[in-house]
């Protein structure tokens, strides 16, 4: 079924602030034939991300990023401070490669050389529009270090960097626990051997 | 850092319908010392998932759903409708087990029967709360098939099986492109045989 089976009755604004949400109701195709009754999803609009894994193939380290994240402290997770890859919005008009070399510039403060683009997803396709495009860009770990971002956004935001053996088992361990760095972190581990021949 | 590093000024609800939308002034901990200045932070406020990979440990096939899904729809995706493993949000006073083995049963038709916790993480951190349990539970995929879900609450999923090799596939293509079933297929790619030993 595509975009076709879809019959939007209506489409309502509820918030529209740093985070928009419309409501819609709508009916689509069965697989069994026929339509669904009238269906009301509300839905939060989707900005594009560019999230980049900075890994060193040399080294065979990856670099991290430690930061204060909303989410885990409305939901009363003892330590809502998260490791994490690079991501940040994709700005209108700015491309999603474009923006992956200036986000892990701005974070990490290092410099990249090969950008190789992996795989598009959404967070959570039931209730949001947003959309991640995941790449992994080469880096030198041995010059990340120290506290970064941009202090007019209330960035605060430190570097480490950890083995691709050490990150899995930080993914294991729960210490990095958002879906992105897990996505990640789990492609490194499953492509790294031939992601090391390519760029030798 | 912790909880206690961070201090909340005001907190004003936007929206409260299907999810609640706070916005948050708060100010927290730098790391070099001091303190950030007051930040504006607007956070979606929904329940905790539990999420289930579906997986018969004979057969080596695991059992995956597609269904409608508002948020790719809003995107202008020529394809709402997305492959997923299965998913559901936690009811009050419902254990995350519980409600894995329940809505394993309501979405694919199969009874669980050893079930394993892999690991709970944020799908979207940096703007809402919700927090998913990821567990494997092993099913016999031999009966897997046909229209699931429940039509009152606009459920219409179908069920279908896939190997794992495929599945790996179908994320490379971009065929699966939500992040919970992304993570849940690149686990189990790493995992599969140790996992297969320790069930069989």
């Amino acid at each position: 079924m595509n975009r076709n089976d879809v019959a939007l009755e209506t489409r309502k604004t509820l918030l529209d602030g740093f985070i928009s949400i419309d409501r819609l109701h709508l009916r689509h195709r069965l697989f069994a034939g026929g339509w669904t009754g009238l269906l009301q999803r509300e839905v939060k609009l989707g900005g594009k991300v560019a999230a980049v894994i900075p890994y060193d193939p040399v080294r065979d380290e990856l670099v991290l990023i430690e930061q204060f994240r909303i989410g885990p402290f409305a939901a009363d997770d003892p330590e809502p401070w998260l490791t994490e890859i690079v991501a940040g919005m994709i700005e209108p008009g700015e491309n999603a490669a474009e923006m992956a070399r200036r986000e892990t510039q701005e974070e990490t403060g290092c410099a990249i050389g090969r950008l190789e683009k992996i795989m598009d997803f959404y967070s959570t396709p039931g209730g949001s529009a947003q959309r991640i495009a995941l790449f992994c860009a080469e880096v030198q770990a041995a010059s990340a270090h120290g506290i970064h971002g941009l202090a007019v956004e209330g960035e605060d935001i430190r570097v480490l960097t950890k083995s691709t053996d050490e990150a899995l088992a930080m993914v294991q361990s729960g210490t990095i626990r958002n879906a992105i760095s897990i996505i990640g972190v789990q492609w490194l581990a499953l492509n790294r051997d031939a992601l090391r021949r390519r760029w030798a | 850092m912790d909880r206690d590093d961070v201090i909340v000024e005001s907190t004003q609800t936007l929206h409260d319908g299907f999810f609640r939308m706070d916005h948050l002034h708060l100010r927290h901990r730098l790391f070099d010392g001091g303190w950030s200045p007051v930040l504006s932070r607007e956070i979606m406020l929904r329940a905790p998932v539990a999420a289930v990979i579906p997986y018969d440990p004979v057969a080596d096939k695991v059992v995956l759903l597609e269904q409608f899904r508002g948020g790719m729809y809003l995107a202008g995706d020529a394809h709402p409708w997305s492959i997923e493993i299965v998913a559901g949000i936690i009811e009050p006073g419902e254990s995350a087990e519980d409600m894995a083995r329940r809505e394993t049963l309501e979405e694919t038709g199969c009874t669980v029967a050893r079930l394993e916790k892999i690991i709970d993480f944020y799908p979207s951190p940096g703007g809402c709360s919700e927090f998913v349990s990821l567990f494997c539970g092993e099913v016999s995929s031999a009966g897997a098939g046909g229209v699931h879900g429940v039509p009152a609450e606009g459920e219409d999923i179908r069920v279908f099986t896939q190997s794992i090799d495929k599945m790996m596939d179908l994320v490379a293509s971009g065929a699966i492109d939500n992040s919970i079933g992304i993570i849940g297929v690149q686990w189990l790619a790493t995992n599969r045989n140790t996992l297969r030993k320790r069930w069989s």
